[in-house]
């Protein structure tokens, strides 16, 4: 019996001891470089996965889950009580370096890391990435524009900032400092110039690349950097707090700035790539800018670059009027936006004007149709099973006891108008959802030749011309597509400057501008300090009444509020990273 | 255990001497006071089959058949071995107590009077008093060093987070202590606390060390119970509980509700929600569907949940194999009440209302969608003497669970009664009058959804675990040596089933108006992801123990361990073990001891991967000094010791590979064109990896004395310091532009010091005929961060540092008051307040850095954390003539809750607020449909009410973090066991009626919010916990 027990503890010391080297079990779940690279679709994997910081539809733009920045601008204001938060500090003016309500810092700096991580493979060891020539000149082009793009989004925000363009790991110096304000337009500038080297003009023979970075993408942001650094916020005498910090600051005043701008958006026009989208024919009431299918990924040569997003009909769910099922009408077009708006004969609206005022909807800039749901419009849902049983005409009601009025509701305060720019009408949002492909622009034509218009005619006046074109012709040629007459020929050039803000405000509305505009043009502390609805009574007779709501909501802005401050709690971990001026 | 031998030995060889073999052995049994003792049991030796007890008057009568000695037996005396004859007189030798108890140490046992390491025992009954259907919450102030919390009360999700000693490390998820049933990684929520033999704690490094590199945040083990020599005796116990929630949030009705949302609404500058007519309906019942009244609690919650309980086992033997064979099982019901019947619903108006062609369109349910939780345990524990130095023993344990929760897709645990907590009591009718289930959305709907149409979930966990170990004598080569080799495996099995089903629901308002939310879908099955772990475990061991002289003890281990863990998706986890052990004490007065342990685990790089923990020991046993002897008759026995030692820690979360960098396959991105566009494959990096990554290191060190007075009371008394080094932390210096937030490597770089002391005290006393008790234990521990990574706050926001303080501290905002007037809050000596719109009644915070604002930089130390820093516990008893009385007391202090969010907001969306909240809020405004002043600005407690659910006012501040201090009749017993004339009489050995009460009462500061002090911090929701009434009985045959 013994020797069985003898047998039993043998048995188990071989057990124990036979391994040699028990841990020796490869983590296979992780990847490392080498695997990387083992392969062009990995090794292009690493690219595509640099794109992945940029913002897009289903992160609803900016400022967090469920607002869009413009509902903290002169744009719109934003009417859930579930998100307020992040709008009201905002508009309130209370942010401040503890507590930015905006998540950019973070997250460029981590796209930013993402483009370091791989670029010196691509500069360095060409040999071991197993792709071929037009793929590398490609893919190093996007890395290297994808890099600008990211510091690009911090500079707007925060000014002269830190320049990261290697992997920082444990051991390296941490303490690293803003560079100008200067330096960093020089920076941003040098790499368009390098990635639009690079990049291919179009993707027209490679279908399945269509979003990624071309040429035209490059030279718009080298464009806009350049509009930037020549406007009157930062190319002045002094900083705006009357100082010299050069961090958000040219350094001086320099006319020249404007002539390097409107010749960087040139470019973009010289490229002969871009063309404006035809406008859809009058009676049909949707405006594609290339966000939606019918303009999906490359037929649409309005689109210079953007983040192509997924089929989804969160945009509509959280913009559509709120008397449908499952619409929160998140977003609400202020009466001043809706007032910005000229006639169709280019003239101003005016409220004092009793034909405007009878009827304020008609008769005006088509895009105020395209852009905003206002009351007496007809829900637009073509292929539309989907009316909703409660509204038998299917008419946005935003009149007081209306179905989409905001006094019936609780959930906050709007302004009689709820967005529709982004909504596509293929969308539904209730019975069975059908979901659209949504893609955000960051940059497209029209911008293109604003820029062009406002740095040519900063430099020259209206008649200044680059290569046999004016302001005058770029800015006709967007007017021109919304059915807007011509611009006077005899404009002067304090008139086409006052003409060419206006077209940005209501052609580039709630695309992530009005915020950036009224900063570098300098205005954003004269603007009004509040915003005004809109209260429209039915009378008996079906005609309306309309009462203005004035400041239902204030803006207030300070001076210091031209930049973000840098945040706290980065001043406290870096002795060299020092705060902007005013916080 | 030595002078029972020697007794042994005494008597055996008096008996040789005695050839006359006598046929018949009778006589009377006394105890040590000459009082005869009832039901004493007397054996024939060598004939085990043959025996018999004393009576009433302490005789006995016995035929003798083989040999001629009996075997005399009573529980709490010695076991006494006697030549047989006629008129005996035998008078028994108490047990001392616990002088020759064995105690459970790591990987062995010891004598209790020898044992230097900081360690507390507690016998399996003891813990039997809780009836939890979980063990862990059975620990609560039975042993000193414990802290246990109790999160949830829902059956079988209810296990107790366990801290020994306090907190020592920085990351919450790694406080667990090494948890060991019979030497194995294991489970104890489900072990049967009627088949444990004991519970050990092991505390202080000489304790633990040799569990080395897992040892740092304390041991437990649990040791089953194991087959006792002799007729095979069975004991069966059965027990029917009663529990009721102890408390829930008490809510408003319909009337109050509306009420006050209005006042919310004119606060925040809104139109009102309800007019006058609404209110009077609401107040008046007179439209159950446009203006329901729900009374949730009333309506779903029934008053007492059932609970079974019973075990049946048996335990006997030969000197060749012994066995302890225990099944048990256990059905714990939950709260919510039967609507299974069409006609259950006639109770609701709303139903009651409906004609009768919709009232057919309701079934009865046909299975229970109650929560439950169902457990069989089958334990087989078998010891076979293979020959004279071999000895084979067999564990098998198989359990089979089944967890039962109400249906819901994407079933949250507890999401009963997360919606019970959040629903306002308006906000739906049950039943809409066109028959259909009232809602407001898909997550707010009638609860009459999940009780009669929404099918159920069911877990099943299936267990099995067993071990086999042989241990050889090995005296032939040295006297006192041995060797035992133990191979065990475990193997759990979870898998569940679905039963979906979702009936329409419509949203219908005031107006009368009913709007389709969800359409019905059909009855469907699905299958719930399958889990499998399992773990193998070899284990080999040499050791030895021999006494020279009977002067110097000396004893040796030396083991190697080996585990692999398999769980679903990790690889396999595996840890090595050397371990190594030396004891020696002389003549039992001066004891020392080394314990060490050679680690590796495989959640660290190559090089850092083996870890090598000593412990060093020493004791002293002054009562058994001459001098203590001769001169201090008091205390019957001093010990003084200490101990020094180094132990690890090496649970990391559950992460595993941490010192690899990694890139995964994770971000996507659309490219393409229309009909190509696709999610593009992208490579992003998700783990900066940490080469140098490696355990936790604790230098413990603990002095500890051991008293008894009078053989009555009995004290141990420890003090215990830490210093935790190494802990594993993130960096909060690093600057964000490195771009490296999400994926910052931990590093071994946080120190932690932790120190307390622990008190146990136990009184017994004998008055008459009366048994009396008392234990008492108390712990405090505290401990402080002396380094952590942290951002270096200048001097003038020094409350913003955690360094210095205590690991978890809460950290808020400080709350001044109220702001009583807009004239308050215009005044420019008043901070301007940038965290939200200020109003009067809403919080007033200091301006912690007098920077005239507030804002984030105001939020900084506030008041301890979610662990408590004393607890303690306090048990009573007395016994009578086999009555038995007995109360246990527990409670903590020193420690914070956090009051969930969702209980703050008064009106989330739909949610309801708390009563308690709202009766005392702060108001003051003239109510525009009644003309009337409402001021409660004089007794207010909490801010004004507001439907901004990110108010400020719901920031964690003093007025959110409350102190979670309680005071718990936590358990009372009274039983009666049956005297033993009558058990002859029944043929019993033991009958025992009990009844017992668990939670009986709490002393608290949470009644505002019906929340248990226990539950977790900032929990939304939670199954309450429940206050228990149980009956039940345990027969001996």
């Amino acid at each position: 019996m013994k020797s069985y027990s003898y047998i039993f503890l043998f048995v188990l010391t071989v057990l124990i001891s036979c391994k040699d080297d028990p841990f020796n079990q490869y983590p296979a779940q992780n990847v490392d470089f080498d695997r990387i690279f083992s392969d062009s679709i990995r090794t292009i994997g690493a690219v595509n996965a640099a794109y992945s910081k940029l913002t897009h539809v289903g992160r609803y733009f900016r400022l967090g889950s469920q607002a869009m920045q413009a509902t903290v601008t002169d744009e719109a204001k934003h009417a859930s009580s579930t998100t307020t938060k992040v709008v009201d500090d905002f508009v309130n003016g209370r942010w401040n370096a503890n507590n930015i309500p905006d998540p950019a810092w973070n997250d460029m700096y981590e796209g930013i890391r993402h483009c370091n991580l791989f670029l010196p493979f691509w500069e360095n060891q060409r040999d071991i990435l197993p792709i071929t020539e037009d793929t590398y000149r490609r893919t190093l082009g996007e890395l290297i524009f994808l890099r600008a793009f990211y510091h690009f989004e911090l500079f707007k925000r925060y000014g002269g900032i830190p320049i990261i363009t290697k992997v920082l790991n444990p051991g390296d110096d941490m303490q690293i400092g803003r560079e100008t304000y200067a330096n960093t337009v020089k920076f941003l500038v040098d790499e368009c110039d390098r990635a639009a080297s690079l990049l291919p003009l179009n993707y027209a023979s490679y279908t399945s690349h269509y979003g990624r970075a071309t040429r035209g993408a490059a030279l718009a942001l080298k464009s806009r950097v350049l509009l930037y650094a020549a406007s009157p916020l930062v190319n002045a005498e002094e900083d705006y707090l009357d100082g010299t910090d050069e961090l958000v600051w040219m350094g001086g005043y320099d006319k020249e700035r404007w002539k390097t701008a409107a010749d960087a958006a040139y470019d973009v026009i010289a490229l002969n790539e871009y063309q404006l989208y035809p406008y859809i024919p009058e009676g049909n009431d949707e405006y594609s800018f290339g966000y939606f299918n019918d303009a999906y990924y490359g037929t649409n040569r309005e689109f210079i670059f953007g983040r192509l997003w997924v089929q989804d009909n969160t945009m509509e769910k959280n913009n559509a009027p709120m008397g449908y099922q499952n619409a929160l009408g998140l977003t609400c077009p202020t009466q001043d936006f809706v007032d910005a708006f000229l006639m169709r004969d280019g003239q101003p609206f005016n409220w004092d004007n009793p034909v405007h005022a009878s009827n304020p909807y008609v008769n005006r800039d088509t895009r105020l149709s395209l852009y905003v749901y206002y009351n007496g419009m007809k829900w637009w849902y073509t292929n539309n099973r989907e009316y909703d049983s409660k509204k038998s005409f299917g008419l946005i009601e935003t009149y007081v006891g209306g179905a989409d009025d905001a006094s019936t509701l609780t959930d906050g305060v709007r302004t009689g108008y709820y967005l529709k720019k982004f909504s596509s009408r293929e969308a539904t949002i209730f019975g069975t959802e059908y979901k659209v492909n949504h893609n955000f622009g960051f940059f497209r034509y029209a911008e293109t030749l604003l820029n062009f218009a406002e740095a040519a005619n900063e430099y020259g006046g209206p008649t200044y011309s680059v290569h046999g074109l004016d302001a005058r012709w770029a800015i006709n040629a967007v007017r021109d597509r919304a059915y807007m007459p011509p611009v006077d020929d005899a404009v002067s050039q304090n008139e086409l400057r006052d003409l060419i803000r206006l077209e940005r405000r209501i052609e580039l509305a709630f695309e992530e501008h009005r915020f950036w505009d009224i900063r570098r043009w300098k205005i954003a502390t004269t603007l009004k300090k509040s915003i005004d609805g809109m209260q429209i009574i039915k009378n008996p007779d079906d005609s309306y009444t309309y009462n203005r709501q004035p400041a239902i909501e204030s803006r207030i802005f300070e001076k210091k509020h031209y930049f973000y401050p840098i945040p706290q709690t980065e001043i406290n971990r870096n002795a060299n990273l020092l705060p902007n001026p005013g916080w | 255990m030595k002078k029972i031998l020697i007794v042994i030995v005494l008597i055996l060889s008096a008996g040789f001497s005695a050839l006359v073999a006598q046929n018949i052995a009778s006589g009377i049994i006394k105890d040590e006071t000459g009082e005869p003792l009832i039901g004493v049991t007397v054996t024939e030796k060598d004939n085990h089959a043959n025996g018999t007890i004393t009576d009433v008057n302490g005789k006995f009568s016995l035929n003798l058949k083989k040999s001629s000695t009996v075997i005399i037996s009573y529980i709490g005396y010695k076991t006494t071995e006697l030549l047989a004859s006629t008129n005996m007189i035998v008078a028994l030798e108490p047990e001392a107590i616990n002088i020759e108890e064995v105690v459970v140490v790591g990987y062995g046992t010891q004598r209790k009077e020898t044992v230097i390491g900081a360690v507390t025992t507690v016998k399996g009954e003891q813990l039997e008093a809780a009836v939890s259907s979980n063990l862990s919450n059975s620990l609560a102030g039975r042993v000193s060093g414990v802290t246990t919390l109790m999160g949830s009360g829902r059956p079988g999700i209810n296990e107790s987070t366990i801290f020994i000693r306090g907190i020592s490390t920085l990351s919450s998820g790694n406080t667990n202590p090494l948890i060991l049933v019979d030497g194995v990684e294991r489970d104890m929520g489900a072990v049967d606390a009627e088949d444990i033999e004991s519970f050990t704690v092991l505390k202080d490094a000489a304790a633990t060390a040799v569990y080395g590199i897992r040892g740092a945040n304390g041991v437990i083990l649990i040791t089953t119970r194991r087959g006792q020599e002799g007729k095979a005796r069975i004991s069966a116990t059965v027990q029917q509980s009663f529990s009721e929630l102890i408390r829930l949030p008490t809510r408003l009705n319909s009337y109050k509700f509306a009420t006050l949302r209005n006042e919310a609404l004119i606060n925040d500058g809104m139109p009102l929600e309800y007019s006058m007519s609404d209110l009077q309906k609401y107040k008046d019942h007179s439209a159950p569907y446009t203006h329901p009244d729900n009374d949730y609690a009333a309506d779903f919650l029934r008053t007492f949940a059932p609970k079974i309980q019973a075990n049946v086992n048996i335990t006997g033997g030969t000197d060749k194999i012994t066995y302890f064979i225990s099944g048990n099982m256990l059905n714990e019901q939950g709260i919510l009440k039967d609507y299974s019947k069409v006609s259950d619903l006639e109770r609701f108006d709303t139903f009651r209302n409906l004609p009768e062609d919709l009232k057919r369109t309701f079934r009865d349910v046909p299975y229970d969608p109650n929560p439950s939780y169902e457990r069989f345990n089958l334990r087989t524990n078998v010891d076979i003497k293979v020959s004279k130095s071999t000895n084979l023993s067999l564990d098998l344990t198989s359990r089979i669970e089944k967890v039962r929760n109400i249906g819901i897709a994407n079933s949250n645990k507890q999401e009963f009664f997360t919606r019970f907590f959040r629903t306002a009591p308006n906000l739906f009718p049950y039943i809409t009058p066109n028959g259909k289930f009232g809602a407001q959305g898909g997550d707010n709907q009638s609860p009459l959804v999940y009780l009669t149409s929404a099918g159920y979930q069911l877990d099943n966990n299936n267990t099995i675990e067993g071990t086999i170990r042989l241990s050889q004598k090995l005296d032939f080569l040295l006297k006192g040596l041995s060797v035992d080799g133990q191979l065990s495996f475990d193997n759990l099995v979870s898998s569940g089933m679905r039963l979906n089903h979702r009936p329409e629901i419509g949203r219908y308002t005031r107006n009368g108006e009913y709007t389709v939310i969800n359409t019905e879908t059909d009855w469907s099955t699905g299958a719930i992801g399958k889990s499998i772990t399992r773990q193998l475990i070899t284990q080999l061991a040499l050791r030895y123990n021999h006494d020279f002289n009977k002067q110097h003890h000396v004893g040796g281990l030396l083991l190697t361990k080996q585990r692999q863990y398999y769980a679903n998706a990790l690889l396999p986890q595996l840890d090595l073990d050397y371990v190594g052990r030396i004891t020696y004490d002389y003549k039992r007065k001066y004891m020392t001891e080394v314990n060490m342990a050679y680690n590796g685990s495989s959640n660290f790089n190559k090089e850092k991967r083996f870890g090598f923990f000593p412990s060093f020991s020493l004791g002293w046993a002054v009562s058994e000094e001459n001098f203590w002897k001769d001169n201090i008759g008091l205390i019957d026995f001093f010990k003084i010791r200490g101990s020094v030692g180094e132990v690890g820690n090496d649970k990391l979360g559950n992460m595993q590979y941490f010192y690899q960098n990694s890139y995964g396959n994770g971000a996507t991105y659309n490219f393409g064109d229309a009909t190509t566009a696709a999610n593009a494959t992208g490579y992003l990096e998700t783990q900066l990896g940490n080469p140098y990554v490696t355990w936790e290191r604790a230098l413990k060190s603990n002095i500890g004395v051991d008293l008894q007075f009078f053989n009555k009371i009995k004290i141990a008394a420890d003090y215990f310091l830490e210093n935790r080094y190494d802990i594993l932390t993130k960096r909060n210096t690093i600057s964000q532009t490195w771009g490296v937030n999400y994926a910052l490597p931990a590093e071994n770089i946080g120190v932690v010091r932790n120190q307390g002391v622990e008190l146990e005290v136990n009184y017994n006393e004998k008055l008459g005929a009366v048994d009396f008790w008392i234990n008492a234990n108390m712990m405090y521990a505290k401990n402080k961060i002396l380094y952590m990574d942290e951002i270096p706050y200048p001097d003038e926001l020094y409350y913003k540092r955690q360094t210095g303080l205590s690991v978890g501290s809460r950290f808020g905002y400080v709350v001044e008051g109220f702001y009583q007037s807009w004239e308050e809050i215009n005044d420019p000596s008043t901070p301007i307040n940038l965290l939200g719109n200020v109003q009067p009644g809403d919080l007033k915070f200091a301006d912690r850095n007098g920077d005239g604002l507030i804002d984030d930089e105001d939020i900084g130390y506030i008041d301890y954390g979610k662990i408590p820093e004393l607890s303690g516990g306090l048990t009573i008893g007395a016994s009578y003539k086999g009555f038995s009385l007995s109360m246990m007391w527990q409670g903590s202090t020193f420690s914070t809750m956090r009051i969930g969010t969702s209980l703050l907001k008064e009106f989330e969306f739909s949610a309801d607020g708390l009563k308690g909240i709202h009766e005392k809020r702060w108001a003051y405004y003239t109510n525009p449909l009644t003309d009337e002043l409402v001021d409660t600005r004089d007794i207010a407690t909490y801010h004004r009410l507001t439907t901004d659910n990110n108010h400020f006012n719901h920031a964690t501040s003093t007025a959110n973090a409350l102190s979670s201090e309680y005071l718990r009749l936590k358990n009372v017993e009274f039983s009666y066991s049956l005297q033993q004339n009558l058990l002859q009489k029944l043929k019993l050995s033991r009958l025992t009626v009990f009844v017992r009460g668990n939670n009986v009462l709490l002393f608290d500061h949470l009644a505002d919010f019906g929340v248990d002090p226990e539950a977790e911090d900032n929990s939304n929701s939670f199954y309450p916990q429940h206050r228990v009434l149980t009956v039940g009985t345990t027969i001996n045959f």
